[in-house]
């Protein structure tokens, strides 16, 4: 049956190597997680048991790959592992070391063999420490073991027999020591021809050491247990040879005296601590730091200081080569300047990434909300999860939890039929949402979308004008994409019935909230009987936004790129006054324009925002509006149009907090010629123009 | 042969085994892959849908351990399991039960690395998964001595030296064959029993231990030195040869670390080859379940001393490889069902005029061999 195997390709245990290292490398950081678990709460059994199977697929899989260091490390890890079990050891600092370096040999291991690198990674001393916990734990063990192995166990049955036997037939047996003389060189002759000698008084049960065997070169002494009649004087005679044995020790043998003591001391504590303490423990903590969040802020800040700081250095460079011509000391500014800003970059994304946490974090609760959600309403749902290793900023991870769950709820409460009707239909009994998340430029993107019943925009609209939200007309009239993001609204809800989960109608107003704080926008997209969509864009980071810079007058301002659905120009025929209100149809909705310099000068007027900008308040007073173009911004269901004069284009901006209570930007940052951007703030400015309704900035603005 | 492929299904919480396991299996083009779990409880799941012939287990998974999923798998399914275990004390003790639960046999996951042994680990598993697509599951009822006996020591001065040995070679499916015979001999059963049961080491230890508790006669994993006796069973040590040698005290069991023999340590033969040697026709041969031909030919020399020579039929042998071998050589007497081989053990010593005489006239005689298996 042979004939039909063939050996592995080259190619196939490439494929297997690659999947060797995924894994291994997942192990590694599991192992750390739990590592770092188990080290704060050393009772946690599971945690142990854990740590044992991630090292036990480690050792098992860098065996069946050829690995031996990493199988044979795993492998002497895992007989700490077994005395933590066993309760022989307890978890304290030093093992906690122990595993951490255990770890980080390991992934260097790993990294070598993923480089195809030949350099063999030292685990010598890890060996040693390992041995030296186990051999200081066991000492006390090993010596009473080796007591037990004296004596009676040393003998085999046969053996035993044979002396049981002797004393019964009134024979002597005795115990013969007999040390070699220094002068003897071939001691295996020497041993052979005591043993003649011996043979003829009587039998002996065993030699130990083995005459027979290659050791007995080295040994010092032979020791015989021997039935005989002869007496002791006689055996004493027998086994004095010239030149061969020197002291002979005869007794009478017996079971319960150890026939003489091998044990090999066992490594003194003191070097147990010189072993702990030293150089070693000082390399462990490498592999993962724990830092407080606001460190990191602070660094973060301190880093968007220095870009401002590097964009004025460039501007002052320029400006000084403006004034003194070619310079070699300018050139070698612009030089260091140059450096300095690509380390900056470095710095700022490194900075950055520290921040970041997949999304995961937020997800895992999931599965568990639709299981217990399922239960309660009875119906059948199925999780799918894809890209759940999309990274985005911590602090937006923390917010944006409890709205997505929200989602969730709302999709298995009101999205999901139950099992027979969804048979009915022509569905799968059981209902599916899928999340699925993902980067798109400087955005993560958020869907939730489930193959649920999809939202009745009719009873939305009915729902809306009940609740007093808009006119019946303004009902009939809203276009249905306009109409759904009614669910936004508070005191909304197109649930019949109120239940536990949702259908107070104050759910999507809190999510759409969320989203708004984060500088995000939320979208829904429904299809009767197919199911709903929601799509969540949200910036990656909160320090650092990308942002659209654009021009009125002579001030900069920005929106954060993720708030804006669309930038178009505008032709001045397309602008329709509607009730005093410059509109503009877009997208089959009518949508309200507001134009910045005049929403800026009342600003300023109210609340004294733009200190920095002084010297320009002309500029701002002064409304000029006729080149057009426009910005759709966007806050959750909510749109509306910018008027702007000029566009600069999409920028990095480090966001630098303003606190003097503006209330439509959120911050101000520099671009690189020094000159300052407001970074608008999207919900505040919708606020003000809140739709249907755009009277009221209307009025502010005519104020 | 069969033209239907072997489904399998590949359970396996290690990424790196549901990747290889199927590399391996599919250089069979008989033996097509249905389906990975990563542990029992989506195992149980999938096996409805799958409706595999045989399923790979690994026992220590997280969620639902191999343990855990075999009862239900044998219960419920019917599916013949072959458990993928470490080579650990705790796998030997995790497999052995497993093969009580039911699983039908057991492989080590491979020590050394795959691109050095792949020919072994592929030959081995491929003819485990052949053996066991064919195997049927839990055939056997248990023997249940209702808890540990009371293991009486035996005074070494008695001298109850044995004057006559049974010496057992088996293979795949062996552990639970051995599990069935053994609980069913008599604590004053009047030879000795040796026994190789190819086993890695630290599994054997395990297996005796756990025999011992459920037999009327002793059982222990053979040590240097250690008595032939009556109403005793020494199992040859994994990685180690077991011989036996007749001492002006008794008989005693011999260890050694030589070479393989026909591919095994310890090897049938060489017990075999020991037992005709010293005890002539006071002993009896019999081959067991398992694969290729170990012992065949040592089992040919106990016939040709004068002992007598069992075999293990094929319907009741997981898998009919050394029995075969052995039968198709004309070395053996009688054939014998699993379920009828305590009965004829047995039997063997209550008449000890037939054991007596066996051997010098029934040898090269065909005739037994084809009746042998309907006679007791």
């Amino acid at each position: 049956m042979g004939s039909d195997l063939t050996n592995l390709t080259d190619k196939e245990l490439e494929i297997l190597k690659v999947s060797f290292l995924v894994q291994a490398s997942e192990v590694l950081e599991l192992l750390s997680e739990e590592i770092l678990k188990f080290e704060k709460s050393p009772d946690d059994l599971d945690s142990l048991k854990n740590i044992q199977r991630y090292v036990h697929t480690l050792k098992g899989d860098s065996a069946s790959m050829g690995f031996n260091t990493l199988s044979d490390i795993s492998h002497r890890l895992e007989d700490i592992l077994h005395m933590l079990r066993e309760e022989k050891l307890s978890m304290d600092r030093g093992i906690g070391d122990l595993f951490f370096s255990f770890v980080d040999i390991s992934a260097q291991i790993l990294t070598n063999i993923k480089e195809g690198s030949a350099n063999a990674v030292d685990t010598g001393g890890l060996i040693d420490r390992i041995n030296k916990f186990i051999s200081a734990k066991s000492e006390h063990k090993a010596e009473s073991h080796e007591k037990k192995q004296e004596g009676y166990q040393h003998l085999t049955e046969y053996q035993q027999l044979q002396i049981e036997t002797a004393s019964k037939n009134s024979l002597s047996v005795y115990e013969i020591k007999i040390v070699f003389d220094r002068q003897c060189r071939e001691r295996a002759v020497g041993a052979f021809m005591i043993s003649n000698q011996l043979s003829a008084l009587g039998e002996v049960v065993r030699w130990l050491p083995d005459i027979e065997e290659e050791g007995i070169e080295e040994a010092d002494a032979i020791d015989a247990i021997f039935i005989t009649k002869a007496d002791k004087e006689i055996i004493a005679k027998n086994c004095r040879l010239a030149g061969i044995s020197g002291k002979v020790d005869i007794n009478p043998f017996s079971f319960k005296t150890p026939s003489g003591t091998h044990s090999a001391p066992m490594p003194a504590s003191s070097e147990r601590d010189k072993a702990r303490g030293g150089k070693a423990a000082s390399h462990h903590h490498d592999a993962t730091l724990r830092v407080d969040a606001k460190k990191v802020d602070k660094i973060m800040d301190l880093v968007g200081e220095l870009i401002i700081g590097r964009s004025m250095l460039t501007q002052s460079v320029l400006e000084l080569k403006e004034r003194l011509g070619k310079d070699e000391a300018i050139s070698d500014l612009e030089n260091i300047n140059f450096l300095f800003e690509r380390s900056l970059t470095e710095l700022q994304n490194d900075v950055m990434t520290v921040r970041m946490v997949p999304i995961e974090h937020v997800l895992r609760k999931f599965p568990r909300v639709i299981r217990d959600m399922s239960i309660e309403k009875k119906k059948e749902v199925k999780l799918e999860m894809q890209g759940a290793e999309t990274e985005l900023d911590k602090g937006i991870v923390d917010v944006i939890g409890e709205p997505l769950i929200h989602i969730l709820r709302n999709s298995i409460d009101h999205g999901i039929e139950l099992p027979d009707e969804r048979e009915k239909k022509g569905k799968e009994r059981i209902g599916t949402i899928r999340i699925n998340s993902y980067h798109e430029g400087n955005q993560i993107i958020i869907e939730i979308e489930d193959d649920g019943k999809g939202i009745n925009i009719e009873k939305l609209r009915k729902k809306g004008v009940e609740a007093g939200i808009i006119k019946e007309e303004e009902a009939a009239n809203m276009p249905e994409e306009e109409a759904i993001d009614l669910i936004f609204h508070s005191g909304l809800s197109t649930a019949d019935e109120v239940t536990d989960t949702s259908g107070r109608g104050i759910g999507m107003d809190a999510v759409k909230r969320a989203v708004g704080d984060l500088k995000g926008l939320i979208q829904v997209r429904t299809i009767p009987d197919m199911g709903t969509k929601f799509i969540i864009r949200l910036p990656l980071t909160l320090a650092i936004i990308q942002g659209m810079v654009f021009k009125s007058g002579e001030r900069f301002f920005a929106f954060p790129l993720s708030s804006i659905l669309e930038i178009r120009r505008v032709l001045k025929d397309e602008i329709s006054t509607i009730n005093g209100i410059e509109s503009l149809k877009w997208r089959e909705r009518i949508i309200s324009l507001i134009r910045l310099s005049e929403i800026i000068k009342h600003d300023i007027k109210e609340n004294g925002l733009l200190r920095l900008a002084r010297n320009y308040a002309a500029d701002l007073l002064s409304p000029e509006q006729n080149k057009s173009f426009v910005l759709i911004i966007g806050l959750a269901e909510k749109r509306l149009g910018i008027l702007v004069d000029k566009l600069i284009g999409k920028r990095e901006l480090v966001i630098k907090a303003i606190d003097n209570g503006s209330s439509i930007a959120s911050g101000a940052s520099i671009l690189g010629d020094g000159s300052i951007v407001l970074v608008l703030d999207v919900s505040s400015f919708i606020k003000r123009a809140i739709m249907p309704a755009a009277g009221a900035i209307h009025e502010s603005v005519l104020h | 042969m069969n033209s239907k492929k072997i489904k399998v299904l590949v359970v396996d919480d290690s990424a790196l085994m549901r990747k290889m396991i199927p590399q391996i299996l599919t250089m069979d083009p008989n033996i097509e892959i249905v389906g990975t779990a990563m542990d029992g409880l989506f195992a149980l799941k999938k096996i409805p849908d799958l409706k595999p012939d045989i399923i790979t287990l690994d026992v220590d998974m997280p969620r639902m351990d191999g343990l855990t999923a075999l009862p239900h798998i044998v219960k419920e399914y019917n599916i013949p399991v072959l458990l993928i275990s470490s080579l650990t004390e705790k796998g030997a003790a995790t497999t052995l039960k497993g093969l009580e639960l039911g699983a039908v046999d057991f492989i080590t996951k491979p020590k050394e690395a795959i691109s050095v042994h792949i020919m072994d680990i592929a030959n081995e598993l491929l003819q485990k998964i052949r053996a066991v697509a064919k195997a049927k599951t839990s055939r056997l009822k248990r023997v249940n001595n209702e808890g540990p006996q009371p293991q009486i020591k035996k005074s070494l001065l008695l001298s109850n030296k044995a004057e006559k040995v049974v010496a057992i070679g088996i293979s795949t499916g062996g552990p639970n064959a051995l599990s069935f015979i053994l609980p069913q001999i008599p604590k004053d059963f009047p030879a000795a029993i040796v026994i190789v049961q190819h086993m890695p080491e630290g599994f054997t230890e395990l297996f005796a231990t756990r025999l011992n508790q459920i037999c009327h006669i002793e059982v222990k994993e053979a040590r240097e030195g250690d008595m032939v006796l009556p109403g005793r069973a020494l199992i040859a040590p994994g990685n180690i040869h077991l011989k036996i040698k007749r001492m002006p005290l008794g008989g005693i069991a011999v260890l050694s670390r030589s070479q393989p023999v026909s591919g095994h340590r310890p090897s049938a033969d060489i017990l075999f080859d020991s037992v005709a040697a010293e005890y002539g026709n006071d002993s009896v041969g019999i081959i067991m379940t398992g694969m290729g031909s170990d012992g065949a030919e040592g089992i040919g020399r106990i016939k040709a001393s004068g002992g007598m020579t069992i075999a293990q039929d094929e319907n009741s042998c997981i898998v009919f490889g050394m029995p075969k071998a052995a039968i198709e050589r004309g070395y053996i007497d009688r054939i014998a069902s699993l379920e009828e081989m305590p009965k004829m053990i047995t039997d063997i010593f209550n008449l000890p005029n037939q054991f007596a005489i066996k051997g010098k006239n029934d040898v090269m005689n065909g005739k037994e061999v084809l009746n042998g298996a309907g006679d007791n």
